[in-house]
């Protein structure tokens, strides 16, 4: 079997494109798709955080709820970056990436929220978009999404988009146990539970976050609660909901719904030892409507196969704080197998995908100091397993940075990484991608 | 007690992380197909790509690979029953010498460039007039049913496809034998084709299917 090379090519540069943006904080012009979410479940209105280490993972998001509360609170955090990519260029990823060193405006997000009685609340959160105002495309084009202003004469401007990154209602059925129905973040290790912008430590995710092993959220129900054991606090999540999809937060198109779980044990050793074990199973579809015809005089219906796999992910984290020394670690598992007759194409121009098993890993280290501007140097490295391509085998980045916090609400960062790929062929076997990015974030 | 639950959940959660790692190379792919050195999964040798998967050809068929369809071999017709038929006279080794074109249908003899026998096939003047395997050349003075050879066969360079039509190995992804050296807008490829300009990847050009060229 096989297909013109063409179509082989445009899956390189997808594949290439896919690397810088998760080796090293690329992110596409603006905004940037570094997910704009701050710490589940429901997010209070911020306030400023204490000198503690503690802070260092929430910055004041994550405060006790309060009682009923009559007002519709609003608040959110926005950030901006300067990025430089250091790209020949003649580098491959130089024609997918904007080369030119650049100020980004990122993330945008505001927060609506409401407590509507003692027991019952409701979270939502938007995050503005200037996308898909200068999506690229695989054949180099560019989206544009310039229009005319009619309330400027027709002059030009952009338009951009927003997206819902999650809605719910939740009621606390007992003490232990809380109900969150809506779409929700999946409740996974550390990050995709923390990491709002101004709320993590370094610009970007690790590999293993940003290529969602788990998915980022669900749409569903969401059970969770804690049991406090003497000194330890014992902790549990468990989700039902549509599972991954095109169309997730309003259908579930092979109607097999995901589950997931998580249990999480905080424990008083050497400081505070967190450790959490994650594990999801579900569903994922993409096909196109049904289809009638009539047959017989007969009204007969098709669901296309489309594109379908099963999929089961695990993961296993650990956060130790002791004093000021903070270090986090997370690995993660996904294992996806195709349904007969709904086998994806494989995206290398050739053949159809295979079933895969990926997996990531990432340690992050820190130290806050009480001076200057609580400046934190911190030091991640990240090793990730992607789907097996002749192109790729392991990629591998290290990252290390400087953090300041001059205002409890306001974070600085630079950081600078470098990726590179193990095992890869001559094509990608001596590339090395590095990055400078500076961002400031900040609650308001 | 429940030093043994979270131990079992412990375990339970270990072997079911692990499970995913036993997944060897035929496990990697569905029926019909087989896991490629290309890392993506390929139909085995007489199946062809559908939607979501592949199917085999019927006993006779052979793979028509530009156009991933079951088709008869160079030669045969498919009868009424779905059966593979030899025509007589299409096909038929000639070279324009000793041996003829007889057969009133099939009396033109196709003999390649460089090379002394050919095989006889007919005019025509479109693909609709030539059995499945053929395509009419209609970029010559006198169009006739023609074949390709080679396509799609596995290679590891140029070398390994010398002496067929594709002649050319794309050794980027595929690694196989590709119809090189095409000229853009008279389009000499196997039918449905078209000649793909592909100078910007550093490729010249190459017969491919419309939907997988870049415009």
């Amino acid at each position: 079997m096989t297909r013109s090379p063409p179509l082989a090519l445009i899956g390189l540069e997808a594949l290439l494109a896919s690397l810088l943006a998760g080796t090293a904080a690329a992110q596409p012009p603006a905004p940037l798709p570094q997910p704009a979410v701050a710490p589940s479940p429901s997010p209070p209105p911020p306030v400023a955080a204490d000198d503690g280490l503690d802070g260092l993972g929430d910055l004041g998001l994550e405060q006790a709820l309060p009682a009923e509360d009559e007002a519709l609170t609003i608040y959110g955090f926005a950030d901006v970056t300067y990025m430089m990519y250091f790209l020949h260029d003649d580098a491959a990823a130089a024609a997918l990436f904007p080369k030119e060193n650049r100020f980004a405006v990122g993330n945008l997000n505001l927060y609506a929220r409401r407590a509507l009685s003692d027991s019952w609340r409701l979270l939502a959160e938007v995050r503005f978009l200037y996308a898909p105002n200068g999506a690229t495309h695989d054949d180099g084009t560019i989206d544009q999404t310039s229009t005319n202003d009619p309330a400027d004469f027709d002059r030009p401007l952009n338009w951009g988009g927003i997206e819902i990154e999650r809605v719910y209602i939740e009621y606390d059925v007992h003490p232990r146990v809380t109900i969150q129905v809506g779409s929700f973040l999946t409740p996974y290790g550390i990050w995709n539970v923390d990491h709002g912008s101004p709320a993590i430590i370094g610009t970007s995710r690790p590999y293993a976050i940003g290529e969602a092993l788990f998915p980022e959220r669900q749409t569903g129900l969401h059970a969770y609660g804690t049991l406090n054991v003497g000194e330890y606090t014992v902790g549990y999540h468990a989700t039902l909901s549509n599972g991954r999809g095109p169309y997730e937060t309003f259908r579930d198109l092979d109607q097999n719904k995901a589950v997931g779980g998580r249990l999480t044990l905080e424990a008083p050793w050497a400081g505070t030892l967190k450790l959490g074990a994650s594990a999801y199973g579900g569903r994922f579809t993409d096909r196109d409507s049904d289809i009638s015809v009539i047959e017989d005089g007969k009204l007969v219906n098709t669901t296309p196969k489309g594109v379908s796999y099963d999929e089961r992910a695990f993961a296993a984290d650990a956060l130790w704080t002791h004093g000021r020394f903070h270090l986090q670690t997370e690995i993660i598992t996904r294992h996806i197998a195709y349904r007969n007759g709904a086998r994806g194409v494989s995206g290398f121009g050739e053949g159809f995908a295979p079933d895969s098993f990926t997996y990531g890993t990432y340690g992050l280290g820190a130290y806050r100091f009480e001076r200057y501007w609580n400046i934190t140097p911190f030091i991640m490295v990240d090793y990730y397993r992607p789907i097996a391509s002749q192109y790729l085998d392991t990629i591998a980045t290290v990252a290390a940075g400087l953090n300041f916090r001059p205002l409890p609400s306001v974070v600085l960062k630079a950081m600078y990484g470098e990726g590179w790929f193990p095992g890869a062929p001559d094509l990608l076997a001596d590339v090395h991608l590095r990055t400078m990015v500076f961002q400031v974030a900040c609650i308001f | 007690m429940t030093e043994k639950i979270l131990a079992g959940l412990l375990g339970a959660f270990v072997a079911g992380a692990q499970g995913g790692c036993a997944l060897d190379d035929a496990d990697k792919c569905g029926p019909h197909m087989e896991f490629s050195d290309s890392q993506v999964c390929t139909c085995v040798e007489n199946a062809v790509e559908v939607t979501g998967g592949c199917e085999p050809c019927a006993p006779g068929d052979v793979v028509d690979e530009m156009n991933q369809a079951c088709v008869c071999p160079a030669g045969q017709t498919r009868d009424g029953g779905g059966i593979c038929r030899e025509v007589a006279g299409l096909g038929d080794p000639c070279n324009g010498d000793d041996l003829t074109c007889d057969d009133p249908l099939f009396n033109r003899c196709a003999v390649a460039v460089d090379a002394t026998t050919g095989y006889c096939t007919s005019s025509c003047v479109d693909d609709s007039g030539c059995e499945a395997a053929y395509t009419c050349a209609v970029w010559e003075d006198e169009p006739y049913c023609r074949t390709f050879t080679g396509v799609g066969q596995a290679c590891e360079s140029s070398d390994d496809c010398a002496g067929n039509d594709a002649g050319f190995c794309e050794t980027l992804q595929s690694h196989t034998c590709q119809i090189a050296t095409c000229t853009v807008g008279i389009d000499e490829c196997p039918r449905d084709n078209i000649c793909c300009d592909l100078s910007s990847y550093g490729l010249g050009t190459l017969c491919s299917s419309p939907e997988d060229c870049p415009t």
